[in-house]
């Protein structure tokens, strides 16, 4: 009897924590995300266009590595801790290549401090809206920004930034 | 004096037929997105304003025969059918949107174009405009002699134009040694600036590529727009006698759209 008992206790446990949900998946994962590193001077390392409309149909040609063609690896981004009245603000140097991030300054907000999926850059009433591709690597002082171009609320092509410290 | 009678009969027999033809031309189509495959809602507007036989006339219709008509039918010359009245966007502007396969209830390959004009309910006395053809984006990827990446540019979007000379079917093309690319600037149809030649990237065996960005062009003053780039491929290539003699390509024209 108490064999039996203790039998289905054990199952009993078994089964609560065979039960338990799948952890979501993420862009990097919370113990990846700490503002600290996401914080500081970023070089542009590489930059990626995506045709998204080829990606969509599944047509050849879907990316183009940019980054020689117009000098993007001179582009800095400093992304500047949050100063004692509480403004963040960033700064960017794109020496000879194109200003494809359209400001050199401004604020800067997250839209999640524990795990941001989206980097807003604030210039005066226009805001840039950068999507958070990757930051599995922050511990590496590597990150990825994507911005996407959209006609009609269709996105059409997008620029893959892959950034280092 | 029979000749000059005949002469002047002549001229205003021209002058009524061009007057004419004015009535109906004119028609400015514009479509949202700016190109679009047969599974894509698109909006297309028209402006009436310069069409002298539409121009203040509402409301107006869609009468539109190809790749057929749609159901339940355009209605009668005199008299459109309901289904087929524009929504008025303002003064002389008119739109439908509309997603072509639906529309038409056709598979996209039956729609490689859609044919179409613009009357009033009644379109007697010629209340239309001419006729109006709008291509639709193929579903499959078609290679081009002219392939430019991405397929949908802004402004201020870098631009790849690529020259693959083992898909040209024109002679200039096929026997050319490339060298230069020829931009011009538009917008809508006025150049801005003068012809640019740039100086063609040698990719391949037979493939040439030029990168730009096409507000970095021109001298853009503030608000001002590039609704397109046309471009011809110039190189040189052997006379008869061995000699090289310059050779430029047919015309390309790859539209700029607005990207937000």
């Amino acid at each position: 009897m108490k064999r039996t008992i203790c039998f289905l206790m054990v199952c009993c446990v078994l089964h609560a924590i065979s039960c338990r949900p799948d952890k979501p998946a993420l862009v990097g994962d919370y113990s990846s995300f700490s503002i600290e590193s996401f914080q500081g001077q970023w070089r542009v390392s590489k930059v990626t266009q995506n045709d998204e409309d080829a990606i969509r149909k599944n047509f050849p040609f879907k990316s183009l590595d940019v980054t020689n063609d117009f000098g993007f690896n001179q582009t800095v981004i400093n992304i500047v801790p949050p100063a004692a009245n509480g403004a963040k603000n960033f700064s960017i140097n794109y020496g000879e290549a194109p200003m494809l991030f359209r400001f050199t300054n401004g604020t800067w907000a997250l839209d999640n401090i524990k795990a941001p999926s989206q980097l807003f850059l604030i210039n005066g009433t226009d805001t840039l809206k950068a999507a958070i591709a990757n930051y599995r690597d922050l511990q590496n002082r590597k990150l990825v920004l994507k911005i996407f171009k959209e006609e009609a609320g269709v996105k059409k092509l997008s620029y893959e930034y892959s950034l280092t410290k | 004096m029979k000749k000059i009678k005949f002469i002047i009969i002549a001229c205003i027999m021209l002058f009524i037929q061009a007057k004419v033809a004015a009535q109906t031309s004119g028609a400015v189509i514009t479509t949202s997105p700016a190109s679009f495959t047969a599974e894509d809602e698109v909006k297309i507007i028209i402006d009436v304003s310069a069409v002298g036989n539409l121009a203040g006339k509402e409301p107006l219709y869609m009468w539109t025969w190809f790749p057929s008509e749609p159901p339940p039918g355009n209605g009668q010359w005199t008299s459109s059918a309901e289904e087929r009245k524009l929504t008025k966007e303002g003064d002389n502007k008119w739109s439908v949107t509309l997603k072509p396969t639906d529309f038409y209830g056709k598979t996209p390959a039956e729609i490689p174009q859609i044919k179409f004009l613009v009357k009033a309910k009644d379109g007697s006395g010629d209340a239309k405009s001419d006729d109006i053809i709008i291509n639709v984006e193929p579903l499959i990827f078609i290679p081009k002699v002219n392939r430019v990446f991405p397929k949908n540019v802004g402004k201020d979007d870098i631009v790849t134009i690529y020259l693959d000379q083992t898909l040209a079917t024109s002679t200039e093309l096929q026997r050319m040694t490339p060298s230069d690319i020829e931009l011009s600037v538009y917008n809508v149809a006025t150049q801005l600036g003068t012809n640019l030649v740039f100086p063609l990237k040698k990719q391949g065996e037979k493939l040439y590529s030029y990168s730009f960005i096409p507000a970095r062009l021109v001298e853009l003053s503030s608000g001002g727009n590039i609704t397109r780039i046309d471009y011809k491929f110039k190189g040189t290539m052997l006379d008869i006698n061995g000699t090289a003699v310059p050779a430029v390509s047919e015309a390309f024209s790859t539209p700029i759209i607005p990207l937000k």
